[in-house]
C-alpha cells in the first residue's frame, strides 16, 4: 500500500481507504463495506451517488503511518436538507413566480413545503385556487376563508365557496440564492 | 394465537393521480396514462373505466373518443411516480411493524394486534393522502388473499369510503359470493378456466369446494393454500426480501419503423447496456441473451418475428461482452426489407456473481472490467442514463427512441422543472 503524506486515512473493519479531501470520508465510509482494494481510485470516489448529508465524519488529520483514530470524533455533516425538512415524505418544493409576497417572498425563491402540517391558520400555505397554485397567508374566518398577500399592491381574495378551494401545504420555509 | 389481519394499501389510479398533484385545474376532469412510446393505456381514472376504456387499448384507436371526452392524456413521467411511490411507501411504514411493498402502488400492511383495524385504515388512509396528495383504497381481511378481494370492492363501493374490512364470516359470505374467480389474487385466465370447468364461478364457491385432493392435483399446492387464505387462514405472508430477478428483458417500440439493420443494432445495444446495467444491479451475470426483432403486427405490412439467444460459458455482466454476442444474434436473424416497429434483449440463466462457474475455455468477467463498468455505473447514476455508453449505442439522437410527446414536468427530480406558484 502506498500512503502518501498527510493523507486522510479511514478505517472500517479491516479496511483502510486514504484520500486527500476530507469531504470524500463520508462517501467513502459506506464503500467501506463492500471495499477490498486498498487503493481507491479519487474519481470514482467522487463520483458515488450516495447522501453524505447524514454520514459521520471523521474530523481528524493524521500523519501517514498513524492508524489510531479514535471513534470519538465522529460527526455529522450541517446540512440545510436536516434543517429544514422535518417530514421527508411529505415535503415538496415550489418556485415563487410573482412578486404577491415581497417582501417575505421574492419572484425565484424556492418554497419548502410540508404536507403534514394540520394546523394552517394564519400559516402561509400554498393553495389551489380556482385551478390554480397561489402562495397566500391564510385566515380561516367563520364562513370564509382569506387569502393575503404580503405585497399591499395585491386584494386579499376572500372565499365563501370552499369547494374550490384546497390547501395544498404550508410554507415552512424560503430558500434565496444571492449569487 | 390471534386471528391475523392484513391490509391492502393500494393506490387509486395511481399514474393519474401522481399527474394530478400538481395540476389542481385537472381535479375534476378524466385522465389517462400511456405506455412506453405512448402505445397504450396504462392507467385512468374511474370515469374512463365506466366509459368501458380497459387498461391494455391502444391509445390510436381511443384518440377521437378521448378528445371529444376532454381526457387529459399523458406520456408516462416515471421519474413523477417512482418519487411518489416512495413517499407513500415510507408514510404505509411508519403505520405497521410489518410491510411489504407488493408493486410500485400496492403495499402489504400486518395489523395483526390493532384494536380497532377498521378505523386504523380509515387513519392510514387520511394520512397517506395528506402527506403525500396520493388517495388509497384499503382492504384488510384475515389472509392477503382475502384482503385483496376487500380492497377490490374498497375501490368500487362508494359507501365504504375507502376503506373495506372482511373481518366477519357474514361480509365475507356477502363479497365472495359477488366476487368472480377470475379476480382473485394469483388466478389467472387459465386457472379460472379449469375452476369453471368445475362449476366454481366465484369466490365463494372456490373457499367451499369440498374436493381438496383435486384442488391440489389440478392447482397443485398454491391453490390449495388460496383456498385456505379464502376460508381465513393466512397462508401466504409478508414478504420484505426483495427477490433477485431470475432474467432480464428490455424491449421497446420504435417511435417509427426501422428498417435499417444500423438502426436495429443501436436498438439492440441499448437494450443490452440497460439490461446489465440492471444486471450489475443485483450483483447477478447472465449465461444467455435473446434478441428478438418484429414487424408491428397492428399495421398492414408484410410480417415478421425472429428470435434467437447465444448461450456463454461463462456468466457475464460486461455491457461490451454481452453486446458483442447479442449483435452477432441479431446480424444472423436480420432479414432486409421489413418495418421493424420492435426490438428487444432478454438476459437469463442469471446466477450471482461471485458464485458463478468459471469456464475453462471462456474468461469471466476479470478485475479490471469490473472497475470499469462499476465507474461507468457510478458516472450515468449522477449525470444521468447514457451518459458513459458503448459506441455501437449510437451516437445523437436516435430514429428509434420512442415518443413521449405528452409528458409532464419531472416536477420532483429537477430543480429546473419545479412546480411554480404565484
Amino acid at each position: 500500500m502506498r500512503v502518501l503524506a498527510e493523507s486522510y486515512i479511514l478505517v472500517i473493519g479491516t479496511h483502510i481507504i486514504m484520500h486527500k479531501s476530507p469531504t470524500l470520508f463520508s462517501k467513502s465510509q459506506l464503500l467501506g463495506t463492500s471495499l477490498s482494494a486498498l487503493e481507491v481510485d479519487s474519481y470514482s470516489m467522487q463520483s458515488l451517488d450516495i447522501d453524505a448529508n447524514y454520514l459521520p465524519f471523521f474530523g481528524q488529520r493524521v500523519s501517514c503511518g498513524l492508524f489510531g483514530i479514535s471513534e470519538d470524533y465522529i460527526e455529522k455533516y450541517q446540512s440545510l436538507d436536516s434543517r429544514l425538512i422535518k417530514n421527508k415524505s411529505s415535503t415538496f418544493f415550489f418556485e415563487a413566480s410573482s412578486d404577491s409576497m415581497e417582501p417575505l417572498i421574492f419572484e425565484k425563491d424556492i418554497l419548502v413545503v410540508d404536507r403534514s402540517i394540520e394546523e394552517v391558520d394564519t400559516k402561509i400555505v400554498v393553495v389551489c385556487y380556482n385551478g390554480e397554485m397561489l402562495c397566500k397567508r391564510l385566515f380561516k374566518q367563520e364562513n370564509a376563508l382569506i387569502l393575503k398577500s404580503e405585497n399591499s399592491a395585491y386584494e386579499d381574495i376572500v372565499i365563501k365557496d370552499h369547494s374550490n378551494v384546497i390547501v395544498w401545504g404550508t410554507v415552512v420555509a424560503v430558500a434565496r440564492e444571492f449569487l | 394465537m390471534s386471528q391475523k389481519v392484513f391490509a391492502l394499501v393500494d393506490c387509486n389510479s395511481f399514474f393519474c393521480s401522481c399527474e394530478r398533484l400538481f395540476r389542481p385545474d385537472l381535479a375534476k376532469r378524466p385522465i389517462a396514462v400511456l405506455s412506453n412510446n405512448d402505445g397504450c393505456f396504462i392507467s385512468m381514472t374511474r370515469e374512463l373505466k365506466d366509459l368501458g376504456l380497459k387498461v391494455g387499448a391502444p391509445y390510436f384507436k381511443y384518440k377521437k373518443l378521448c378528445e371529444a371526452k376532454k381526457v387529459e392524456v399523458f406520456s408516462s413521467n416515471f421519474s413523477l411516480y417512482t418519487n411518489l411511490s416512495d413517499r407513500v411507501m415510507a408514510t404505509l411504514s411508519t403505520f405497521a411493524p410489518e410491510i411489504e411493498v407488493y408493486s410500485v402502488d400496492e403495499a402489504f400492511l400486518d395489523l395483526t394486534g390493532f384494536k380497532d383495524p377498521h378505523a386504523y385504515a380509515h387513519k392510514i388512509k387520511t394520512i397517506v393522502e395528506r402527506n403525500t396528495g396520493i388517495p388509497v383504497s384499503i382492504g384488510l381481511g384475515p389472509s392477503k388473499t382475502t384482503a385483496k378481494v376487500a380492497n377490490h370492492i374498497a375501490k368500487r363501493s362508494k359507501k365504504a369510503r375507502g376503506v373495506v374490512h372482511l373481518g366477519s364470516k357474514r361480509l365475507q359470505d356477502i363479497a365472495f359470493a359477488n366476487f368472480k374467480v377470475e379476480d382473485i389474487w394469483g388466478v389467472g385466465r387459465a386457472s379460472a378456466r379449469k375452476l369453471r370447468s368445475l362449476n366454481i364461478k366465484t369466490a365463494k364457491e372456490y373457499r367451499d369446494f369440498k374436493n381438496k385432493r383435486l384442488i391440489q392435483k389440478i392447482f397443485t399446492k398454491v391453490g390449495l393454500q388460496r383456498q385456505e387464505e379464502l376460508q381465513g387462514h393466512s397462508r401466504f405472508f409478508l414478504s420484505q426480501e426483495i427477490s433477485k430477478k431470475k432474467e432480464i428483458i428490455c424491449s421497446r417500440s420504435f417511435g417509427d419503423t426501422v428498417c435499417s439493420l444500423a438502426s436495429l443494432r443501436e436498438a439492440v445495444a441499448n437494450h443490452v447496456s440497460s439490461a446489465c446495467e440492471k444486471l450489475r444491479k443485483q450483483d447477478s451475470v447472465c449465461a444467455v441473451v435473446e434478441v428478438y426483432a418484429q414487424t408491428s403486427p397492428h399495421r398492414n405490412t408484410d410480417q415478421y418475428y425472429a428470435a434467437d439467444s447465444h448461450t456463454m460459458l461463462a456468466g457475464s455482466s460486461d455491457t461490451r461482452k454481452v453486446i458483442k454476442y447479442a449483435l452477432g444474434v441479431l446480424d444472423k436473424l436480420y432479414k432486409a426489407g421489413y418495418q421493424y416497429s420492435k426490438a428487444g434483449v432478454r438476459v437469463s440463466k442469471l446466477s450471482d456473481k461471485n458464485k458463478s462457474q468459471t469456464s475453462f475455455f471462456e474468461k469471466t468477467d476479470d478485475h479490471r472490467s469490473d472497475n470499469l463498468m462499476q465507474t461507468i455505473d457510478v458516472i450515468n447514476r449522477r449525470d444521468g442514463p447514457g451518459t458513459i455508453r458503448v459506441a455501437a449505442c449510437g451516437l445523437d439522437s436516435q430514429s428509434w427512441q420512442m415518443k413521449s410527446e405528452l409528458k409532464s414536468p419531472r416536477y420532483l427530480t429537477g430543480w429546473s422543472e419545479v412546480p411554480k406558484v404565484g
